[in-house]
């Protein structure tokens, strides 16, 4: 199966995605994400005022049977969260890029972004890891 | 809903209680008031009435004799719910639960007027020691879970005692999930043990094991139904490095009377007397857990040990070392009474027989399915299972159709579906556990009924993702109950 | 007897389909040296007749509370399990086999019974605490009550500690030390009480200064005294703390407020009074109730209500989450089986007894114990130590030595209850005295005469 994966992000091992709109990140979860996590149905979002570390844990998705920590892609400041998903979390499950974004952060390093993977990169990380949940 | 009470047939419909309250009715006939009336100063009295339904008797009668009616259980057919051991819980043991002499006795009543409650006890903490091969078994934990954590709090009290509580507990990733939820409840972190092909190798165990890991938490039978064979082995590496062994006695059915656990190197253990020993699990309880120790661990257990001195039986009062009790009373002392009354019945021979023949049921299960559902690993393929197997929706995938839809079309044809889902390492998987009360021929209907639904996935693929079609509510929306949560009527 | 339909020729059928000659064969992985070799040693199985009136014969050993039978004598026995009238009706319907012999409802297509059974103790729960939201129960009071104790700590992340009152019940504050162990002692304070039996509020507001997680109040308390929430809980909150209030008679509610109309933040406690026999201890019901802003923090199984495929109401499992089946190490809790039969048994007891039998019956409860004070006050051989309010038990102080006024007592056909010293060495002589509905005018009359005779 094949995902969208827009060219102009960033993503984690852990399926974040991160987006640069000037001294700002934009982070939300990848449409890979949502599709194996299925119906989401609470999100879970820090404060506004929040520091945050590359690879700390941000919050909480969680579908009817599973749950999954939310990780930062970059360090930063929480800027703003999205009230909306939290009421309506079924907005990540259908536009995960878009309205269903999760948390804007200040930039700090931007080296921090390089460590993550770009879009051909996360294809091919998928790639592998469906294969590998095939195998026995 | 329809506005008559009759829903299809004789299925009949019920509001909720609160929904037939009419103003002024009442359903129970108290004791008149014999003495003067007193009240309690207006400061301290409830200032609105609490709203209780206002039904007659017959209107409660009614309302839940119906709702019974849309429950399954044992009484209605074969529930083959892996690791849960859904055996036939016979009658004669509600009635000896519910004698007078068991029932209308207090815990602080004086032990000489419990003598009974207590020689009950006495024997019935004898009789799990023989079948497990522990030393000691304490009564108290009420279910699995809570003697999981008696379990681990001994073991961390064994480790204190010798100067250093150690950090991790090792868990294979097999296991039930209250595992690794009791461990972190006492304190400990967790270290998942990934299994390989579904058996836990000694050379894993050896890798993982240092002076950090205070226990090496199994299952066994594990819960993919396979005894875990390097057992002994596993036992020496962890006891070498100062760890001790606790073991999860869910899958207790599959070996009474075949092995100990207690001669395997298990230091701790709990029973489940709800699964093995036949106590009804009444929609999700009461239950009883029980925990069983090597000698070297009695003096950790929690009350009651009742101990027999000059003809009486005393309540054994614990030492400094225990870890303190983790529920009040003697724990669910009626739950013991028909555990007790289970193996009295049984004995012995009837305890051997009851594993032998859950073990044949399940194999015989797994010989008739396994060309229609795939089996996950080769180790389950080879080997006899135990008391359970598991498949998974591997070969019915490709039309589609996943566990899911396979458990809700069981339901259309009388059956209770297996536990689904699990063990996580098991993608899609279907855990059947028939138990020794099935006969052959419920046990061939119900095979009969999971080739019908293989062959429906192949050719009626909608049957099944609308499934199930003859229960008295279609598929439950869960997305929307979890999404808006209505967790309570209100007017 | 044991319960296997099998005949010998299933066994061969079968073992012919496996493919193997014998049963052993079935058991081969098992390594022949760890296999028993000899036969369990246990007692010789028993027919069923014979094992009736082998288990009639233990249990008429036993002293019974109040049932009329050969060996009853009349009791005063309470202490966190109370004797009341429990209709036919609650075993009978609670006896069924549909209600018995099913799983926790995790198909809810084949579970709407207990579902449904369970969403209505929830509300009721909810009435009775004057909550928000209450889960599917609990063990017992005492395991429901450390629970509220992790709980809080998941609410507060920042602070640790636990602050409870000592007239909390002894086995309950025993186990909130056990499910805390591996905690530095420092994070334990306790409260003693005032000249009425109360809470001492000076001491509360002092260690509150530590900044605890939760504060736990027990009302009544193991004296039966009814405790100052209005006041405690104002302190508690002013403190940022999480106030815990813990009720194991919540008959009392049908007279006392509601600890949720006066501002509780978890209300836990033992729901056995509501039809549900004393058993020796159990199984009885913990129940668990708080607002709507913790739900998630929770532990335990919660039912919600929800449609179905074709547009009916239906019930399920829900916000599943929480708990160790899908979060393991990191649960809430590690509860999985809980006490669905008990909590069935608390329903539709409270559904026969409805708005103004729960009025009548908590009013008759004080109003017995009110009396049996009256007639014990008259005598000169006992005092009365406590001046609080109490609700359907009480203590007294007897002049002479407790046991051997107990073992007179018990030869005038009473039990009188329990006594405090076990638990408060500084409480001799003390007695704790439940008094409830089943006791008739002419036994609280006959036992006063008795204590006068036996008293010294």
């Amino acid at each position: 199966m094949s995902y969208e994966i827009p060219d102009d992000l960033f993503y984690t091992k852990e399926h974040e995605w991160a987006r640069r709109e000037g001294d700002f990140v934009v982070v939300g979860i990848s449409a890979y994400a949502q599709e194996s996590l299925g119906d989401i149905v609470f999100i879970e979002l820090p404060k506004i005022g929040e520091e945050l570390s590359q690879n700390d844990t941000f919050g909480v998705v969680e579908s009817v049977k599973a749950v999954s920590d939310l990780f930062s892609p970059i360090s930063g400041k929480v800027v703003e969260t999205n009230g909306t998903v939290t009421e309506t979390p079924e907005l990540i499950n259908q536009d995960p890029y878009g309205e269903g974004w999760l948390i804007k952060l200040t930039m700090g390093d931007d080296s921090e972004l390089h460590n993550l993977m770009n879009a051909t990169e996360y294809e091919e990380y998928l790639g592998q890891e469906a294969k590998e949940a095939t195998e026995p | 809903m329809s506005a008559g009470p009759g829903r299809a047939g004789l299925v009949l419909a019920a509001e909720l209680i609160f929904e037939k309250s009419r103003p002024g009715r009442h359903g129970l006939s108290l004791p008149a008031l014999d003495v003067p009336l007193s009240s309690p100063p207006k400061a301290l009295t409830r200032k609105e009435d609490c709203n209780l339904p206002e039904v007659s008797e017959l209107c409660v009668v009614r309302h839940f004799t119906r709702l019974s009616s849309w429950n399954f259980g044992i009484d209605l057919g074969s529930y083959p719910l892996g690791s849960c051991t859904m055996k036939y819980n016979p009658r004669v043991n509600e009635a000896i639960a519910q004698l007078p002499g068991f029932t209308n006795i207090h815990p602080y009543q004086p032990e000489e007027l419990s003598q009974g409650a207590l020689r009950l006890i006495y024997e019935l903490e004898h009789a799990l020691s023989e079948i497990s091969g522990m030393d000691r078994v304490s009564l108290q934990p009420a279910a699995g879970a809570q003697g999981e954590l008696v379990g681990v709090k001994i073991i961390r009290a064994f480790h204190e005692s010798k100067g250093n509580p150690r950090k991790k507990i090792l868990i294979p990733d097999t296991a039930h999930g209250t595992n690794p939820a009791s461990c972190t409840l006492a304190g400990y972190e967790v270290v998942t043990i990934k299994t390989e092909n579904g058996i836990l190798e000694s050379h894993t165990v050896a890798k993982l094991m240092d002076n950090d890991v205070a226990a090496l938490m199994l299952t066994n039978p594990n819960t993919l139904g396979l005894f875990e064979t390097e057992i002994k082995e596993i036992a020496k590496i962890v006891h070498d490095k100062g760890g001790l062994v606790y073991c999860d006695g869910a899958n207790l059915n599959a070996i009474m009377g075949v092995v100990k656990l207690g001669e395997l190197g298990i230091d701790v253990m709990h029973f489940n007397l709800h699964k093995t020993f036949s106590t009804p699990h009444g929609g999700g309880g009461p239950g009883a857990g029980p925990v069983g120790v090597k000698k070297i661990l009695a003096p950790f257990l929690p009350s009651p040990l009742v101990e027999k001195s000059n003809g009486l039986y005393k309540i054994y009062p614990v030492g400094k070392n225990s870890i303190g009790r983790v529920k009040g009373f003697f724990g669910n002392f009626l739950v013991l009474v028909r555990a007790y009354a289970y193996i009295r019945a049984l004995g012995a021979p009837g305890l051997k027989r009851t594993s032998q023949m859950a073990v044949l049921n399940a194999n015989y299960i797994k010989a008739r399915l396994k060309d229609s559902y795939d089996l996950p690993f080769d180790e389950i393929e080879k080997r006899p299972c135990m008391h359970e197997t598991v498949f998974t929706d591997k070969k019915q995938q490709q039309y589609g159709v996943t566990t899911l839809d396979i458990a809700k079309r069981l339901l259309d044809k009388g059956f209770h579906p297996p536990t689904i889902y699990f063990p996580l390492v098991v993608h899609g998987a279907l855990m059947i556990e028939p138990t020794e009360t099935e006969s052959k021929e419920e046990i061939d209907q119900l095979v009969d009924s999971l080739i019908e639904i293989s062959n429906e996935a192949k050719e009626n693929k909608k049957l099944l993702k609308e499934a199930p079609h003859n229960t008295i509510v279609g598929r439950v929306d869960e997305v929307g109950a979890a999404r808006k949560p209505k967790l309570r009527w209100r007017p | 007897m044991d319960y296997t339909p099998h005949t010998e020729k299933n066994i061969r059928e079968m073992l012919d389909k496996i493919g193997v000659k014998n049963i052993d064969d079935l058991f081969s992985n098992i390594p022949d040296q760890i296999k028993l070799k000899q036969q369990l040693d246990l007692p010789q199985p028993l027919p069923e007749p014979e094992l009736v009136s082998h288990c009639k014969e233990l249990s008429s050993i036993n002293t019974t509370l109040n049932d009329k039978g050969a060996r009853s004598l009349v009791g005063f026995i309470g202490a966190g399990t109370y004797q009341h009238f429990i209709p036919t009706v609650v075993s009978q319907l609670a006896g069924r086999g549909e209600f018995l012999t099913a799983y926790t409802p995790y198909q809810p297509e084949v579970s709407q019974g207990t579902l449904q059974a369970v969403f209505e103790f929830q509300t009721f729960i909810c009435q009775l605490t004057g909550m928000d939201v209450a889960n599917a129960s609990m063990y017992d009071g005492a395991s429901a009550t450390a629970e509220a104790v992790l709980m809080a700590h998941r609410i507060l992340k920042n602070r640790c500690g636990v602050v409870f009152a000592l007239t909390l019940h002894p086995e309950y504050q025993e186990v909130i030390r056990t499910y805390l162990s591996h905690w530095e002692s420092s994070n334990f304070q306790k409260i003693g009480w005032t000249s009425s039996g109360e809470i001492d509020l000076a001491l509360l507001k002092k260690a509150l200064e530590k900044e605890p997680a939760a504060v736990v109040i027990q009302s009544p308390n193991f004296f039966g005294i009814i405790e100052p929430l209005k006041e405690a809980l104002e302190l508690i909150h002013k403190s940022g703390a999480i106030a815990i209030v813990v009720n194991n008679n919540p008959t009392s509610l049908g007279l006392f407020e509601a600890p949720g109309n006066l501002g509780a933040d978890i209300v836990v406690g033992e729901a056995q009074a509501f039809g549900n026999e004393i058993g020796f201890g159990g199984p009885h019901v913990g129940f668990f109730a708080t607002k709507d802003e913790f739900v998630r923090t929770m532990p335990g199984r919660l039912v919600g209500e929800t449609m179905d495929n074709r547009g009916q109401r239906a019930f399920t499992l829900t916000l599943s989450t929480r708990e160790q089946h899908i979060r393991r190490e990191r649960a809430t809790s590690n509860i999985c089986t809980n006490q669905g039969i008990c909590a069935l048994k608390a329903s539709i007891y409270l559904s026969l007894l409805g708005k103004e039998g729960l009025k009548q019956l908590a009013s008759l409860n004080y109003s017995k114990s009110e009396f049996l004070k009256s007639l014990l006050k008259k005598e000169g051989k006992i005092s009365f130590p406590f001046s609080g309010t109490t609700y359907n038990e009480f203590v007294l102080k007897l002049h002479g030595n407790e046991n051997e006024t107990y073992k007179k007592l018990i030869k005038e056909g009473f039990i009188p209850g329990v006594t405090l010293s076990h638990w408060y060495p500084e409480l001799p002589n003390h007695l704790l005295i439940n008094v409830t509905e089943i006791h008739p005018k002419s036994e609280l009359e006959r036992f006063t005469e008795a204590l006068r005779r036996v008293a010294t």
